[in-house]
């Protein structure tokens, strides 16, 4: 068993299999070797997300290594698992920071999962619904606007 | 949910980049303008690789559209392309003298072959080819009739070349093609009328040629031109038929001896940015309708001879660079 703690220092106890999903955790794994029984700090990543990233690599822990040639089948974002979509029923702040940790914690499979949720929800629709969904601000000044938007006229167009 | 985006303050530049890749490549770069921090990361030269990786059918798109597609775009596209193309060199096998090398910075197809070997008739085995950039600075010749049955051939560039002959009219068979690009070749005679057989044509560029007479008529059926550049050449008589060509972006006809008046026709090439007229043997006033050029960013006129200044309302127009200002850069060393 693997001990870690969270940046408000909950501690989680998770097995071997589970923790070398994270390619971070792995490596300090075999940094420290076997034996360390101090838990491994993660200081980005608070308790309530890393609960949440614990059930992602629960669920996942008895995939079959990706064959070669999925790779590229897996790429298009409509391919998501149904109960991996079910798992990213999130509000936003939680979703972004699930990416973040995933980042961090360098966990391919849940970083491409939730940039690919994220990118579900911005397609089809228009830059203003983009930005309300997000809460994005438009910081150019309307004329740098127009100016990108006539660069990219030839993409909007169809 | 805080006020505050995680788009804007919270995610680094490789999930911006990730997050986005996922969108098709086709209308991906529309999002460029939902703030400074995302434009930032899509313009990012590394996004159109992380992007096509995802997208590995989009080439038949970028056959259509190169011209369209960023640059940033256009040489990922070459680079994957150039495998291909490689093949294609093993079939036209003139004993390893073809070279085939992207340009990296016009990221065209840039066909080298050594001095012994003059332009091939054999070239016209690269049927496949679209896009075909020749350079050959010591090139001294004609281009083989060949090259006219290159007929899938989207963009033709040739540059450096000592032709000394007429414009190759057979180039006018290449029915589809967007941009011809014929600058510094000694070409000489007139544009022959069968130009406006080119209706797909968007770029033509002859500029520093010894090239004279009238335009042909016919230039204005050529309606897809958005970019014509013919300066530093001896073409006179009117320029009439490139004012009727209204979709024209920057038109450049400066160091030449094109006579005659602006006529008011100019007040429909609403798209007209760039305007080069400077050394010319105009005459007559600045016709009033070129008030209705509203896009336009840059004119020079220094020495065109065009009686008058330029109405005050448009060189008040905020959009206009200072003309005055403009003039003094106004040289020739303009060059596509």
């Amino acid at each position: 068993m693997v001990k870690i703690t969270s940046s408000d220092n909950q501690e989680f106890t998770i097995s071997k299999e589970i923790a070398n999903q994270s390619v971070l955790i792995k490596n300090m794994l075999e940094d420290v070797g076997e034996s360390d029984d101090q838990p491994i700090p993660l200081p980005n990543v608070s308790g309530a997300i890393l609960q949440k990233v614990i059930e992602y690599a629960t669920m996942h822990k008895d995939d079959p290594p990706p064959a070669p040639e999925d790779e590229t089948k897996l790429k298009t974002s409509e391919d998501i698992e149904e109960r991996d979509k079910e798992f990213m029923q999130l509000d936003q702040g939680t979703m972004f920071e699930i990416i973040l940790a995933a980042n961090y914690l360098d966990m391919k499979n849940l970083l491409d999962l939730g940039c690919k949720t994220v990118a579900n929800m911005i397609k089809g629709k228009s830059v203003e619904e983009v930005r309300k969904l997000f809460n994005i601000v438009n910081d150019f000044t309307p004329e740098e606007e127009e100016q990108i938007r006539k660069e990219n006229e030839w993409c909007e167009d169809r | 949910m805080t006020s505050r985006s995680p788009f804007q303050k919270r995610l680094p530049r490789e999930l911006i980049q990730e997050i986005f890749s996922h969108l098709h490549p086709k209308y991906v770069l529309q999002y460029s303008r939902l703030c400074c921090w995302i434009h930032n990361c899509l313009r990012d030269p590394r996004f159109p690789f992380l992007n096509l990786s995802k997208f590995p059918q989009t080439t038949h798109d970028f056959d259509r559209l190169y011209f369209q597609w960023p640059k940033s775009y256009q040489i990922v596209y070459a680079r994957t392309k150039q495998e291909s193309l490689r093949r294609l060199q093993n079939v036209v096998g003139e004993g390893g003298t073809l070279q085939l090398a992207t340009d990296p910075y016009t990221c065209h197809w840039v066909l080298l072959w050594s001095e012994a070997v003059p332009l091939s008739p054999t070239i016209n085995l690269w049927t496949q080819l679209t896009h075909l950039q020749l350079q050959n600075p010591r090139f001294l010749g004609s281009i083989p009739e060949t090259l006219g049955t290159m007929t899938n051939l989207l963009s033709l560039s040739l540059t450096g070349f000592t032709i000394l002959a007429p414009f190759p009219v057979f180039v006018c068979n290449l029915k589809n093609l967007k941009s011809l690009s014929l600058p510094k070749c000694s070409l000489t005679g007139a544009i022959p009328p069968e130009i406006g057989d080119l209706g797909h044509l968007t770029i033509l560029n002859l500029a520093n040629n010894l090239m004279a007479g009238k335009l042909p008529e016919s230039v204005s059926q050529c309606r897809a031109l958005k970019h014509v550049d013919l300066h530093r050449n001896r073409f006179y008589g009117p320029v009439a038929p490139l004012l009727s060509l209204t979709h024209l972006n920057h038109l450049d006809v400066s160091t030449n001896r094109f006579s005659g008046e602006i006529s008011g026709e100019i007040g429909r090439m609403r798209w007209l940015e760039v305007l080069q007229i400077q050394s010319n043997r105009f005459s007559g006033p600045w016709p009033a309708e070129i008030e209705q050029c509203t896009g336009l960013l840059q004119i020079y006129w220094k020495g065109s001879r065009v009686e008058e200044d330029i109405p005050s309302t448009i060189a008040r127009n905020s959009r206009i660079f200072s003309a005055l200002e403009a003039d003094m850069y106004s040289t020739d060393e303009v060059n596509y």
